[in-house]
C-alpha cells in the first residue's frame, strides 16, 4: 500500500519534472534553414559590388540589377544595409544603353516628384536613407521582362582597430523588432497611408516608437525563387598603401591577385555569393610601427578659394591592466532574432566573458526578449559559486520573443556601483531593433559613470545602432563573425577594458579649422583617434594631447608633403558625411533644434550631394515609356535572412492538463488512504 | 508520519490542481476582459489596456462565425503573451496586411479548436485599425518542428500553428499542427 503510494507519488514528481521544466510553455525554435519555406520575387535581382580601397578611403560602387520575370508592368522597392558611416555621394540608373545621373533632392520633393514621374509612366530610381546603415532604393515603370540597373556609389571609411584594418560590406538585415504601440492608420496619414502599405509592403504596422516601422521591414526568407536571384560578386581593388601579408576575409571565400606594388585584386572564389551575411575584409601591417600615427591631406581648388581637408590618426601607446575592481553588468539578447548560430555565439562570448572576472570584481547578469530576468537583483561579487549560477543560467538560454532594450538596459545603467569601482556593462546582442534613436538617447541620459561595450553578434548585425550605443556609452564595440572567434575577440575585449584609458584628448591645431568629431573621446587600448578637419589653409603640423595614467601624452604629427601616398582623395566626402552625424547626434542630445539641425543636414546634403535622412538620391528619364493602357504592379524585392539565424515558433502547449491530473491522482490518493483498511485494491494492482 | 505525508499530499495535490486550473481560468478571463475592451474601443484605435497592469497589446480578432469562435490575437508570441490569448509571430505579417501571417497558440487553451477546422472552412481576421480579411484554409498538416521549418508563403496568408498532439499529456513536443488559409479577395479594406 505504502509503496504503491511512494511509486505514484515519485511518478507524479517525475511528470511534473518535464512539465515544470517551462511553465506555461516557454520557447523552442523551429529550424527555418530548410529546404522549403521559399518566398518568390517578380523582380530578379543581381548584385555587383564594386571599389577601390586607398589607404583609409574606400569607395564603393553597388550596381543592383533588377529584372522583371512577369508579364505585367512593374513598380519595385528594394531595402538594404549599407555600412553605418557610408557617404552615398553617386545615383544613377541604367536601362539598356540609356544612363540618366541621378541628383539630390529634399526627401519629401523627390518623393513627390518620384511618384509624379512613376504615374506618368516614366521609368524613375529614388534612393533614401531610412537609417544611418539603412537604405532603400525604388524602380518605376519596368516593362515585362525589362531589366533596370541602379548604381550607386559611396565613401567608407576603413576601420582601424588593434593593429587589424577592416572593411565591412552588409549585405542583408536581421528583421528589426518594432516596440511600441500600433498607431491608428490615420494619425500619421501624411507619412503614410493604407495605399502606401502596398508600396512599403513592411511586416510590421507602425508604431509611436517606431513610426517608420513598414519602411524598414521588408519581407524576409531563408530561400528565394528563382534560386540565382540575390547573388553578389566582388571584385575590389585594395590599395594599403604599406605591406601587407594579403586581405583575408573571417565571412567568405576570397582570392588576393596582385596588382602593382602593394596593390591587391580581391575578388570571391566562387565568384558570387548570397546576399545573406556581411562581407568583412581584414589585412594587417606587416611593420605595426607603421601605422601607429598618420596624416592625409586633400586640397580642393574652387574658382575662388581653395579647401583643404586633413585625416589624422594616431594611436596612443599601450600600458598594463589596472588593478581597479570593477562591477560588470553583462546583458544577453535571448530575442527571436537571435535564433540559431547567433545565440549559439552570444552565449559563448558570455561564458567567456566571465571566465575574465577577478574575485574582486562585481558582476550581474540580464537576460532578454520581451521582457527581461537578472541573476541577481543587484551585482554579487565573482565568486565561484556566483559563476557556477550564472553558467547554468546562460546555458539554459534559448532565443526567442521580442527584443524589448529599454528596460534591460535602464536596469544594467542604473545599478549603483561604489565609489572606486568601474561600472561597465557588456550588451551583448544583434542590435536588430527599429528604435535606435530612443535607445541612444536613453543611454546618453541614463549611463552617468559607467561604460558601455558592445559585442555585436550574427551574420548581420545593426552595426550603425552598435557602434553608436558604444560611442554615447564611452566605451568600444566589437563584432563577432563566427563562432570560432568568440574566445580571441573577448579575451581581447576583456583585457582591454581593464586596461586605463586615455583621457582629455586636446588636439592643437596651427589655426582654427572645423574639426570632427567636435568633442574627443576617450581612446581604449589599441584604438586610434581618428578626426577630420577642414581649413582654408593647409596643415603643416598638428599636436595631440591625452592624459594616461596622470601622465600627459603628446604626439606631433607633421604633414609630409613629399609623401605622395598620403595625398589622399575624398576626404572632403568623409568630412561632409562627419559632420552629418554630429548634426545627426545633436537631434538627439537637443530635441527642441530638430528644425534647425534638420535645415542645416538637408543643406549639407544639398551642397555635398549626400544622401541623408532628409535628402535621397532621384534620377528620372523624360521620356514615357510605359503605354496608358497598361496597369503597373507593385513588388517588395524581398532580402534573404541572414546565413544561419532561425524563424521562431514558441511552443504551444501548457502543463495546464497534467497539473490538473497530477493534482488529481495526488488528491484521490489522500482521499484512498484516508478511508482506512475497509478500501481494498483491486488484486492486479495491489 | 502518516499525518504529515496525508497533508502535505493534500496540499500539494490542491496546488498542483489549482496551478493547472489556474492556467485555464487565466487564459478564458484574459480573453473576456480583452473581449470588453475591444468591443468598447473607438473605432479603429488601439483597444485600452484590458486590464491595468496588461503589457501586452492586442492587435487584431480571429474568427470562425459559423462555429461562434471569437479570438484576440496578441502581437507578441512570446510564453507570458501566449497564456492570454494566440500570438502573431514577429517578423510576420499583420493580419488583413500584404504577406503571410502567422499566429500561435496553445494547443490546449485557445487553439483546440483547430483540430476541428477542414480545408474550405473561413477563419475571419479584424485588424485594429479596421481592417477586416477573409481566408479560405487551403492546407491543413502536421510537421515536425526539428526537422522542417514552417515554411515562408508568398501572396496575402495566414497561418495557424499549435502544437500537436492536441490530447499530449507533457508538453514540448516537437511536432506542430499546421492550418494553412489563403486571402480571398473580396471585402478588402473595408473599415468597421
Amino acid at each position: 500500500m505504502v509503496r504503491l503510494f511512494v511509486g505514484v507519488f515519485t511518478l507524479s514528481l517525475c511528470i511534473l519534472k518535464t512539465a515544470w521544466a517551462n511553465p506555461e510553455g516557454a520557447m523552442g525554435h523551429l529550424e527555418m534553414i530548410g529546404a522549403s519555406g521559399q518566398k518568390q520575387t517578380a523582380l530578379l535581382l543581381d548584385t555587383k559590388i564594386t571599389g577601390d580601397v586607398d589607404g583609409m578611403i574606400a569607395v564603393i560602387q553597388v550596381e543592383q540589377a533588377f529584372t522583371n520575370q512577369s508579364s505585367e508592368w512593374m513598380h519595385g522597392r528594394y531595402v538594404f544595409p549599407l555600412p553605418a558611416m557610408a557617404a552615398v555621394s553617386d545615383l544613377e540608373i541604367q536601362i539598356g544603353e540609356r544612363i540618366i545621373r541621378g541628383e539630390v533632392q529634399e526627401k519629401i520633393q523627390a518623393q513627390k516628384n518620384f511618384a509624379a514621374a512613376k504615374k506618368a509612366g516614366k521609368k524613375a530610381g529614388l534612393l533614401e536613407q531610412h537609417r544611418a546603415n539603412l537604405f532603400s532604393v525604388n524602380v518605376a515603370n519596368l516593362a515585362p521582362g525589362e531589366k533596370i540597373i541602379t548604381r550607386l556609389s559611396y565613401v567608407d571609411r576603413v576601420q582601424f582597430s588593434n593593429d587589424l584594418f577592416e572593411l565591412r560590406l552588409p549585405t542583408t538585415l536581421t528583421p528589426r523588432y518594432i516596440t511600441g504601440q500600433p498607431l491608428p492608420t490615420d494619425e500619421h496619414k501624411v507619412e503614410f497611408n493604407p495605399r502606401d502599405l502596398e508600396v512599403h509592403g513592411g511586416w510590421a504596422a507602425a508604431t509611436d516608437n517606431v513610426p517608420d516601422a513598414p519602411e524598414i521591414t521588408p519581407p524576409q526568407a531563408h530561400s528565394l525563387l528563382p534560386a540565382d536571384s540575390h547573388q553578389f560578386s566582388l571584385s575590389l581593388k585594395v590599395n594599403p598603401g604599406l605591406a601587407t601579408n594579403g586581405v583575408l576575409s573571417p565571412s567568405h571565400a576570397i582570392r588576393n591577385q596582385h596588382e602593382q606594388a602593394d596593390a591587391l585584386l580581391v575578388e570571391l572564389n566562387s565568384g558570387t555569393a548570397p546576399l545573406d551575411r556581411d562581407l568583412v575584409l581584414h589585412w594587417q601591417a606587416r611593420d605595426a610601427a607603421n601605422t601607429q600615427a598618420a596624416f592625409f591631406q586633400q586640397t580642393i581648388n574652387h574658382d575662388d578659394q581653395t579647401e583643404y581637408y586633413s585625416m589624422v590618426m594616431v594611436t596612443p601607446p599601450q600600458v598594463g591592466i589596472q588593478a581597479l575592481p570593477r562591477d560588470v553588468t553583462f546583458v544577453i539578447d535571448t530575442s527571436g532574432s537571435m535564433g540559431g548560430t547567433s545565440i549559439q555565439q552570444a552565449k559563448k562570448a558570455l561564458l567567456q566573458a566571465l571566465s575574465h572576472l577577478d574575485v574582486n570584481d562585481r558582476f550581474n547578469v540580464i537576460e532578454f526578449n520581451s521582457r527581461f530576468t537578472t541573476l541577481y537583483g543587484k551585482s554579487q561579487y565573482a565568486t565561484p559559486n556566483n559563476l557556477l549560477a550564472a553558467q547554468r543560467l546562460v546555458m539554459r538560454l534559448e532565443a526567442g520573443g521580442g527584443t524589448e532594450m529599454a528596460g534591460p538596459l535602464s536596469f544594467a545603467m542604473q545599478n549603483p556601483a561604489e565609489e572606486g569601482v568601474l561600472k561597465q556593462i557588456v550588451f551583448i546582442t544583434d542590435g536588430s531593433v527599429g528604435n535606435e534613436a530612443e535607445l541612444l538617447g536613453m543611454i546618453k541620459d541614463q549611463l552617468g559613470e559607467g561604460r558601455l561595450f558592445t559585442v555585436a553578434i550574427g551574420s548581420a548585425p545593426n552595426n550603425f545602432f552598435m557602434r553608436k550605443a558604444a560611442s554615447f556609452g564611452r566605451g568600444i564595440y566589437l563584432n563577432i563573425n563566427k563562432l570560432s572567434e568568440v574566445s580571441e575577440k573577448i579575451e581581447q575585449l576583456s583585457r582591454r577594458i581593464q586596461q586605463p584609458v586615455m583621457q582629455n584628448i586636446r588636439v592643437d591645431w596651427p589655426f582654427e579649422v572645423e574639426q570632427y568629431p567636435q568633442k574627443l573621446p576617450d581612446l581604449y587600448a589599441g584604438e586610434p583617434l581618428v578626426l577630420i578637419a577642414k581649413s582654408d589653409r593647409p596643415v603643416s603640423e598638428v599636436s595631440v594631447n591625452g592624459e594616461l595614467q596622470g601622465q600627459t601624452w603628446r604626439q606631433r604629427l607633421k604633414n609630409s608633403t613629399h609623401n605622395q601616398a598620403l595625398d589622399m582623395q575624398r576626404l572632403n566626402t568623409v568630412w561632409a558625411r562627419s559632420k552629418v552625424e554630429e548634426l545627426m547626434d545633436s537631434l538627439l542630445t537637443s530635441p527642441e533644434q530638430a528644425d534647425k539641425i534638420r535645415l542645416q543636414v538637408i543643406e549639407l546634403g544639398l551642397r555635398n550631394q549626400l544622401a541623408t535622412k532628409f535628402t535621397s538620391f532621384i534620377a528620372v528619364e523624360q521620356e514615357i515609356s510605359r503605354p496608358e493602357s497598361a496597369t503597373p504592379k507593385h513588388s517588395n524585392v524581398p532580402n534573404l535572412m541572414p546565413k544561419g539565424s532561425t524563424m521562431n515558433a514558441p511552443q504551444t502547449a501548457t502543463p495546464a492538463t497534467i497539473l490538473q491530473l497530477v493534482g488529481g491522482i495526488l488528491l484521490l490518493l489522500v482521499l484512498f488512504w484516508q478511508s482506512g483498511p475497509g478500501f481494498r485494491w483491486p488484486a492486479e494492482i495491489a | 508520519m502518516r499525518k504529515i505525508i496525508l497533508s502535505l499530499c493534500s496540499i500539494a495535490g490542491l496546488a498542483l490542481f489549482t496551478q493547472g486550473s489556474y492556467i485555464k481560468a487565466k487564459a478564458q478571463l484574459a480573453q473576456y476582459l480583452i473581449d470588453r475592451s475591444w468591443s468598447s474601443r473607438a473605432e479603429q484605435q488601439l483597444p485600452s489596456r484590458p486590464w491595468p497592469w496588461s503589457d501586452t497589446r492586442v492587435i487584431a480578432q480571429l474568427s470562425m462565425p459559423e462555429k461562434g469562435i471569437i479570438q484576440y490575437v496578441m502581437n507578441d508570441a512570446s510564453g507570458q503573451a501566449l497564456a492570454f490569448g494566440p500570438g502573431l509571430l514577429s517578423n510576420s505579417a499583420n493580419p488583413g496586411h500584404a504577406g503571410h501571417s502567422l499566429i500561435a497558440g496553445h494547443r490546449d487553451t485557445h487553439f483546440a479548436f483547430l483540430q476541428d477546422i477542414e480545408v474550405g472552412e473561413i477563419v475571419e481576421t479584424r485588424h485594429f485599425n479596421g481592417v477586416h480579411a477573409r481566408y479560405r484554409v487551403i492546407d491543413v498538416s502536421i510537421i515536425n518542428a526539428e526537422q522542417q521549418q514552417i515554411p515562408i508563403l508568398d501572396g496575402d496568408k495566414l497561418s495557424l500553428i499549435t502544437c500537436y498532439p492536441f490530447n499530449a499529456l507533457i508538453p514540448r513536443g516537437p511536432l506542430r499542427y499546421l492550418v494553412t488559409a489563403k486571402r480571398e479577395q473580396s471585402n478588402q479594406h473595408t473599415s468597421l
